[in-house]
């Protein structure tokens, strides 16, 4: 009788643990970290690979839009980057949505998105030196595959991008993953 | 999370990217040859004048004293680009699409007449780019007009708005 006491005791003090409110907002706070990660996932995603099919098929398209930036002006590199970077881009891309070396591809978003970052901010205050503009009124095309855009606008989206690829690089685990190269 | 393995899985992503971008391009009708193409996209522009087996460059004032001579203007930019504002009379010849536009444009191009492509601006490369693909099929009269068309605007002359 006092053994099975002991053992009701033991129950509802696991049941209790189960139910200790730290352990449940840590497990809502799991849950609640997969669905921002699912949604960092599927808008990177979304994001690059369009950003990738306006330019895959247009290298020359695209050296030209890199070389508006008056950065990088020399021949083969130039021409290497417009020919890899969509390519880059779309398997980024595909690996976010299907999970395979999602790790890999969200270090390379992040370093992309960092790069993209600084060129658009220089690119908009060589513009505002030259041009001698304000620096809400940078407007051009940055290469990235979508329309002409305010530069502002452009940095806030970038910096949003940027938010979601290290959301995903820093995340600890990953759930809906086809296939596990690595853990 | 372990650095080495992000660093490998980085490693793979962009290498197996860079083997597919490399062998598509070398598929791809719009692929380039990087290592062939000089820097500034002046290919193949090599004097001021087109003298037999070159392509010349050509500035504003050149050919507005040879206006008198039967010229065409072809617009190497994109059909967006094109609606905002061209040269009048201008050709809407998208260089990024050439198989398409050389079966509408070249019937129309007259092999002995003066062929003055351009496109946005100097650092452009598309003009030159159409010029040459030009002057190979036989086109020999092609010029560069490498001012581009934000000159022709800044200089204040016409400009045509729409598709013709």
């Amino acid at each position: 009788m006092r053994d099975k006491n002991i053992f009701i005791t033991e129950v509802s003090a696991l049941g209790e643990l189960l139910m200790e409110p730290a352990l449940k907002r840590d497990f809502n706070r799991r849950a609640f970290n997969q669905y921002l990660v699912m949604f960092a996932r599927l808008v990177l995603a979304a994001v690059f690979i369009y950003a990738a099919a306006g330019k895959i098929d247009k290298p020359l398209m695209f050296a030209e839009q890199i070389r508006e930036y008056k950065i990088l002006d020399l021949s083969p590199l130039l021409y290497i980057i417009a020919i890899v970077l969509p390519w880059i881009e779309l398997l980024c891309g595909i690996s976010l949505i299907t999970g395979v070396l999602i790790r890999g591809a969200s270090f390379t978003l992040t370093a992309m998105n960092l790069g993209f970052l600084t060129v658009i901010v220089y690119k908009t205050f060589y513009e505002m030196a030259s041009a001698d503009v304000a620096f809400f009124d940078v407007f051009f095309d940055c290469g990235c595959g979508f329309k002409p855009t305010h530069a502002w606008k452009k940095i806030l989206e970038d910096l949003g991008l940027l938010g979601l690829s290290l959301l995903l690089l820093f995340s600890r685990e990953y759930r809906f993953i086809l296939l596990r190269l690595r853990k | 999370m372990k650095i080495r393995n992000v660093l490998i899985q980085t490693v793979a992503v962009c290498g197996i990217s860079t083997a597919i971008a490399f062998t598509y391009n070398g598929f791809s009708d719009n692929g380039i040859n990087p290592f062939i193409k000089a820097a500034n996209g002046e290919i193949a522009l090599d004097s001021d004048n087109g003298v037999d087996g070159s392509i010349g460059v050509i500035r504003l004032k050149q050919f507005r004293t040879m206006s008198e001579k039967k010229s065409v203007f072809l617009d190497a930019r994109t059909e967006s680009d094109y609606i905002e504002g061209h040269i009048p009379g201008a050709i809407l010849f998208d260089y990024y699409q050439f198989g398409r536009f050389a079966d509408k444009v070249l019937p129309l191009l007259d092999p002995e007449s003066e062929i003055i492509v351009y496109c946005s601006s100097p650092v452009c490369d598309s003009s030159s780019f159409l010029a040459r693909e030009l002057f190979a099929l036989g086109y020999l009269n092609v010029y560069v007009y490498k001012e581009g068309f934000s000159n022709w605007e800044k200089e204040g002359l016409p400009v045509e708005k729409g598709l013709e």
